[in-house]
């Protein structure tokens, strides 16, 4: 046994082994497939945001004979086999994206420019100018958003009238309103900390109060997230737990599990934003917003928060691009994002699509104040890298659970991710 | 072997070469030299993954590999109804961490009313022993390693129930005839000639355990914060979350590393082990 692999052999399978290496990493990325298929990835899925996405894919191909969409609805691990797929001869040629990935693809030269369609589908007048600011990127526009969403604190209305309580509106209010929630054994907020996502989400309720988008899009310019303003939002955190307000055992509860609670009135509030009106509501359709969210601070630099959804994306350069802006055009155009709209819960970036929300409901509400939103108060991790989004969300985990400081937090947590 | 050179070596060598690269899986490549390398090994995070591997080896595997002796040593003892405990007690080891994960994380909700276990605290009037079980840094791993204690002793209680049942009765017998008590014919008996299984679950358990990477995930994703990370979490969220291809192809050989020197361990236990078992 001992002389197994002589010298020779082990050269050689070494040589294959770099041949072969030679091999995978040469593979370029060559757009294949057909003219006539469009393959269209999204991150919705089938039984969520995207139960409407193989009907109206169908009446495409009905009203477009010889063309064929191939739908891949939130496969697993989406941003990775997307990212794979992407320098793949097999790279989709339309997308429905995070922001975040948008402006990834746009920056390495994959997306098309698609302003044009803003008149072919003569959605011009109708988009959010917030819808087409979330896809700019240095002039050219690169995506078209589906929706927009509204920062929303939301509430537990039969708690609130069980206890006999007001809408709390500052901080004070809040943390009365907290004390008496306490007092009956239930959480006062709950986010849901455990999950990163929801950790870094959390930092839009925050953020737009301490910061805003301007500072955070220039510290993530400089790699210096430092300053003071980020101190105070984390600070805020920390506040609101020592006051009782926030429980650090929400550090321990998934998302899912604050929602949960929330529905069943063991939580009472959870600030959020319009994308969770339809798992909320689908817990309890009691499940209410705040008509305005709690003012954290005396002068807060922003007070309402949103920012785009899902961004409707052509691939460059692919044999079958030609056909993806057709489908890009037929797709954003207000019949198919009213249907959208309608199945989902969310609210469009159309204005004459949000027309045909159901009056009443939390999406009415969400949409009837969509320009409350300014710019300083636009989502902050739509603007930078995931990675820095991740590491606020580990940070803000790290002073609920008490175990650094902001400060602390801030160096060793954040810092340390976007100091590469 | 030209299989394994494509599915094997040349995906290692390609790791090795793209651990000098920084790389975002977009825009091309660029060498960076040992950069990845030095940024690793001045990142708090990589030096407290690794200590939390290290606590896992002797949380998860030595804690495991104790409980399924004690339970292999009582069945083998008591053959009645030894099917049933065997089987009953295996059945955690082949569950899919996604269930036990998503199982453990209902046990351990910190909220009374959700969380199982201080929901039963609380019922035992210990209110002051509840904790945020997998919220707090100074518990979350010791709660995911009992998790996996749970989850992994059925494995080893198998191969010491099987290597019990291969020593010969005579040899107990004669001992005890000798005069030897049953502590004395365990320790002096039992436990020698177990000690090539014992070597191979702990070497087992060893390399298992730089390699672990679901019970973390599915429970805590490594938090809060970085309480919780192990390697492979970060090679994980490196590559696939921040994508950060170079850097997290630093890491993953840095996980091969340690793995290759427990793989040496493993040997050296074995030879060993075989000199006993010949013995």
């Amino acid at each position: 046994m001992a002389n197994v692999y002589s010298r020779r052999s082990a050269l050689g399978l070494a040589a294959a082994g770099l041949g072969g290496a030679a091999l995978l990493s040469g593979c370029t990325p060559d757009s294949g497939g057909s003219a006539n298929a469009v393959n269209f990835w999204t991150y919705y899925e089938a039984t969520g945001r995207g139960s409407t996405f193989a009907d109206l894919a169908k009446q495409y191909e009905q009203a477009h004979e010889g063309i064929t969409v191939n739908l891949n609805l939130a496969p697993q691990n989406f941003n990775t086999v997307l990212r794979t797929a992407m320098l793949g001869a097999d790279r989709p040629e339309f997308l429905g994206i995070t922001q975040y990935n948008m402006r990834d693809f746009a920056a390495a030269g994959l997306l098309a420019d698609v302003g044009s369609i803003l008149d072919d589908a003569g959605i011009g007048d109708d988009i959010y100018p917030a819808a087409i600011e979330a896809a700019t990127l240095n002039g050219t526009l690169y995506g078209i958003a589906d929706a927009l969403r509204f920062g929303m604190w939301f509430y537990n209305p039969e708690v609130f009238d069980d206890l006999g309580l007001s809408q709390p509106r500052t901080y004070d209010d809040l943390g009365a309103v907290a004390e008496t929630i306490r007092s009956k054994g239930k959480y006062p907020i709950l986010f849901g900390l455990k999950d990163l996502n929801t950790a870094a989400n959390s930092f839009q309720v925050f953020n737009p109060a301490f910061v805003g988008l301007t500072a955070t899009l220039a510290a993530s310019e400089a790699k210096d997230y430092t300053s003071q303003p980020f101190v105070d939002a984390l600070t805020m955190y920390r506040t609101m737990v020592d006051d009782q307000i926030l429980d650090p055992g929400d550090t321990g509860m998934a998302a899912t599990d604050a929602q949960a609670m929330l529905a069943a009135g063991d939580a009472v509030m959870l600030p959020s934003a319009s994308y969770s009106i339809g798992t909320l509501q689908g817990l309890n359709d009691k499940i209410g917003a705040f008509d305005e969210p709690v003012r954290l601070r005396e002068n807060p630099v922003a007070t309402y928060w949103g920012g785009a959804g899902q961004m409707y994306c052509v691939t460059a350069d692919t044999v079958a691009e030609e056909e993806a802006r057709k489908l890009l055009t037929w797709w954003v155009q207000p019949e198919q994002l009213t249907v959208q709209v309608e199945q989902s819960g969310l609210v469009s970036s159309l204005k004459s699509a949000n027309e045909k929300i159901p009056a009443d409901g939390l999406s009415e509400f969400a949409a009837a104040n969509l320009d409350k939103v300014d710019p300083e108060g636009l989502f902050y991790n739509n603007y930078v890298p995931s990675t820095e989004a991740e590491a606020w969300g580990r940070a803000i985990q790290e002073v609920v659970s008490r175990s650094k400081t902001p400060e602390e937090a801030i160096e060793t947590t954040v810092q340390a991710a976007v100091a590469q | 072997m030209v299989i394994y050179t494509v599915l094997h070596t040349a995906p290692f060598l390609g790791t090795v070469g793209l651990s000098f690269f920084q790389y975002n899986g977009l825009t091309p490549p660029v060498g960076i030299g040992v950069r990845n390398y030095l940024r690793m090994l001045s990142s708090a995070e990589f030096w407290q993954a690794l200590r939390n591997n290290v606590w896992w080896f002797f949380g998860e595997v030595v804690v495991a590999t104790c409980v399924g002796l004690g339970l292999a040593l009582l069945i083998n003892a008591r053959p009645r109804m030894a099917a049933l405990f065997r089987t009953t007690l295996f059945i955690p080891y082949i569950l899919s961490w996604a269930v036990a994960g998503m199982l453990w994380s209902r046990i351990l909700n910190p909220a009374p009313n959700y969380g199982m276990l201080n929901a039963f605290l609380r019922a035992i009037g210990h209110e002051e022993w509840m904790q945020n079980w997998l919220g707090d840094p100074a518990t979350v791993l010791p709660s995911i390693i009992i998790a996996a204690i749970w989850k992994g002793f059925g494995f080893s209680m198998i191969i010491f129930l099987a290597g019990l049942q291969g020593i010969p009765a005579e040899l107990t017998e004669a001992a005890r005839i000798d005069g030897a008590g049953s502590v004395k014919v365990w320790w002096h008996v039992t436990m020698p000639l177990l000690r090539p299984i014992t070597s191979i679950v702990i070497v087992l358990g060893l390399i298992g355990a730089f390699k672990v990477f679901d019970p973390v995930w599915v429970m805590s994703q490594g938090g809060p914060g970085n309480a919780s990370s192990l390697l492979a979490i970060l090679v994980f969220r490196e590559g696939m979350s921040s994508f950060q291809l170079g850097y997290s192809a630093a890491l993953s050989v840095a996980l091969f590393i340690c793995t290759a020197v427990v793989m040496a361990l493993y040997w050296t236990f074995l030879g060993r082990s075989r000199v006993v078992g010949d013995d």
